[in-house]
């Protein structure tokens, strides 16, 4: 064997025939283990099925579970307080004595002309009385009238089963129209339809401009047994004495676009009504600000326990999922290392059998992965149509689940292809 | 016969030792004799069931690496016990990893008793596999499969799983991967065990074949017919792990 004097000019022959060669040759290698994964994920239909089935029905649960959980809190805030959570109420303060102060409509205009488009997203002026007679025909009851200019709306907030809604035209005038609760409707018409017809309300005529079905936010059920009438007609001619002046409410209502806002919102609010009623920073508050978002807070700690709880469960189902795939794919890659000797007795290096096992595992995680956000999809509508589960899916988490399914099983084949690999092929073709 | 253009390969062979377990005592199979093997030659190593003769077959052929002695060629596998892993195959490709895989790639087909056949794949595919690895043009693996399926009668089966077939069939499906692979080395291990009268004479004249092509052939076998003297060019005896020359061979030149 000579060696030395001849393998200088032939390595460098070598060398530069294998730079030429080598990006055909890799790609080749490659295509060839990519084809070789697919045959064996083809060749044992069965088996391939049931790894996406064990990480499919995994990332199904996380992720229908993570989208009702989603559902959910959203659906509870907003029967809790609805868009009354993130709004700035003030009130009268009684307790401030002499500096006390009833708000007017012009402070609303003033406080709108402060806040801007940006922050507020409605506002309403609302005048409270007391219950006063209705009637119609021989039906009585009484009921709490609510006076109201601007977006009741917000918190108002439902459907209207019989007529329509108040129009800003309607609102804005002193017309004696109004909007029945469902149970003042209940009371004065029985079953019969309300809408279009006229009430006698504090003795005067009414006209029901319309209906609501029962509330379903905490804040709209207080609107059940009541009826809604324009603030001025309200004033003038169902609650005349509720000692306010024609301009004057007992309530504003400014519905912010975020509840990060409200604790700012409160302070410039107070710092402008002061300067507008005369009453120093020395004194107390002519006004109460209602601090609406301190029970959301408290329900929404609850929502996170109960969020937490249900997110554990849900990973742990996901836990499950991940080691059942990726147990599967560790027995399935074991009962085929006479196969991966096979193989590297025909010249598969350890890069090919790595390669077409991770290649294989990736294929069927992404499978499993996509089948199992699509069986989410197609059951999360029938839940919410059925069971009357809302669902909000995350994409990051439908992602997250996918990717960390797949990236198990690639591990996992991986290092049972590894072991098989490492193994001398000699004695790896024993069994 | 791409891979064996060059004649100027021989393979040499010195004391080889291979232990069994981690007791590093007695070795399990050692081959002391210092013998070339060159191409066109059939070497058939005869001995008892379980005296070492496809240990010795492993060697030759990239599967197991012994921990002792020296195989060289145009390729030189130098073992060491405390480096196992790191055999070198210096002439031929220097300055690569993972040789015996490539040893294995480029140069030997390895016959088995039991076809050593992957049952999920097709005919096809299994004929195709090692070719795969061997890095040669698509146009040129599917006619060398093509006319090795001819050669042993199974051109009507390539879409067949190896399921679906008998075990003379399996046997010609894993004959067909030998012709198709053109290899310089060609290691069978009981190579017509479990074949019929026919397949016998098919195995062997397919043998012959490869050694004609210029291959060189090593066969571990209890079968008479293949210890012909116008069959065998040599023979080995291995008894007890301990192989020695029984007729023909001669010692390398130097």
């Amino acid at each position: 064997m000579a060696a030395s004097g001849t393998s200088r000019p032939g390595f460098l022959q070598w060398l530069l025939a294998y730079v030429r060669e080598a990006p055909r040759k890799v790609q080749q290698r490659l295509g060839e283990n990519i084809i070789l994964a697919q045959l064996a994920i083809l060749s044992r239909p069965v088996r391939a099925a049931l790894m996406v089935l064990t990480l499919g029905a995994g990332v199904c649960v996380v992720s229908l579970s993570t989208a009702i959980i989603s559902g959910f809190s959203g659906e509870i805030e907003r029967l809790a307080f609805g868009a009354y959570a993130r709004s700035l109420v003030i009130t009268p303060n009684y307790l401030a004595g002499e500096s006390s102060r009833i708000a007017r409509l012009s402070d609303l205009d003033r406080l709108n002309e402060m806040f801007g488009e940006d922050l507020v997203e409605g506002h309403a002026a609302w005048r409270i009385g007391r219950q006063v007679p209705a009637a119609y025909q021989d039906q009585r009851a009484d009921i709490t009238v609510f006076g109201v200019r601007g977006d009741y709306r917000f918190e108002a907030d439902m459907n209207i089963a019989q007529g329509r809604h108040l129009e800003p035209e309607d609102l804005d005038s002193s017309r004696r129209v109004c909007l029945l609760g469902s149970d003042a409707a209940a009371s004065l018409f029985g079953g019969n339809r309300a809408a279009g017809q006229t009430i006698r309300l504090n003795g005067l005529s009414c006209y029901v401009q319309g209906v609501f079905e029962p509330g379903e936010t905490v804040i709209a059920s207080r609107y059940a047994d009541a009826v809604i009438a324009p603030f001025d007609a309200a004033a003038r001619y169902f609650m005349p004495n509720d000692h306010l002046a024609p301009n004057e409410a007992s309530r504003l209502t400014i519905v912010l676009r975020s509840r990060d806002q409200l604790y700012d919102a409160r302070h410039t609010a107070d710092r402008v009504l002061r300067r507008l009623h005369g009453v120093p920073q020395s004194q107390a508050s002519p006004f109460l600000f209602a601090d609406p978002n301190a029970p959301t807070r408290a329900m929404e700690q609850q929502r996170d326990l109960l969020t937490r709880l249900l997110t554990g469960i849900a990973g742990i189902a996901m836990v499950a999922s991940l080691l059942a795939f990726a147990g599967a794919s560790w027995t399935l890659t074991e009962m085929r290392r006479r196969n991966i000797a096979i193989q590297a007795i025909h010249g598969a290096s350890y890069m090919d059998i790595l390669i077409q096992f991770a290649t294989e595992n990736l294929i069927l995680g992404l499978m499993g992965g996509l089948a199992g956000i699509a069986a989410a999809l197609v059951i999360a509508p029938l839940s919410t149509t059925w069971l009357g589960w809302p669902a909000q899916f995350d994409p990051n988490v439908l992602t997250g689940s996918v990717l960390l399914g797949t990236l198990s099983g690639v591990i996992a084949g991986a290092l049972s292809a590894h072991r098989a690999a490492v193994t001398r092929p000699g004695i790896a073709i024993a069994g | 016969m791409g891979q064996l253009a060059s004649t100027h390969w021989t393979l040499r062979v010195e004391n080889l030792h291979h232990y069994y377990g981690t007791q590093r005592t007695t070795p399990s199979v050692v081959f002391e004799a210092e013998q070339a093997f060159c191409p066109s030659e059939i070497t058939v190593l005869v001995g008892e069931s379980g005296s070492g003769k496809s240990t010795l077959l492993k060697m030759l052929g990239g599967l197991d690496c012994p921990e002792q002695g020296r195989m060289q060629v145009m390729w030189d596998i130098s073992a060491d016990p405390s480096k196992k892993r790191k055999t070198a195959i210096e002439q031929d490709l220097p300055h690569r990893h993972d040789w015996l895989a490539h040893y294995r790639r480029h140069r030997v087909a390895y016959l088995f008793q039991d076809g050593g056949l992957i049952d999920d794949f097709s005919v096809w595919q299994n004929v195709l596999l090692p070719l795969r690895y061997a890095e040669i043009a698509r146009e040129e693996r599917d006619s060398r499969c093509q006319a090795a399926l001819e050669r042993v009668g199974l051109k009507d089966k390539i879409s067949k799983k190896l399921r679906e077939l008998s075990g003379g069939e399996r046997h010609r499906v894993a004959m067909a991967r030998t012709i198709a692979r053109q290899a310089a080395i060609v290691i069978c291990d009981e190579p017509t065990a479990a074949l019929d009268e026919d397949n016998a004479y098919l195995m062997r004249d397919i043998l012959r074949d490869e050694a004609a092509r210029g291959a060189c052939v090593f066969i571990a076998t209890h079968d008479h017919r293949l210890m012909d003297e116008d069959f065998a060019t040599r023979i080995i005896k291995v008894s007890h792990g301990i192989a020695a020359l029984s007729s023909g061979g001669a010692a390398p030149a130097s």
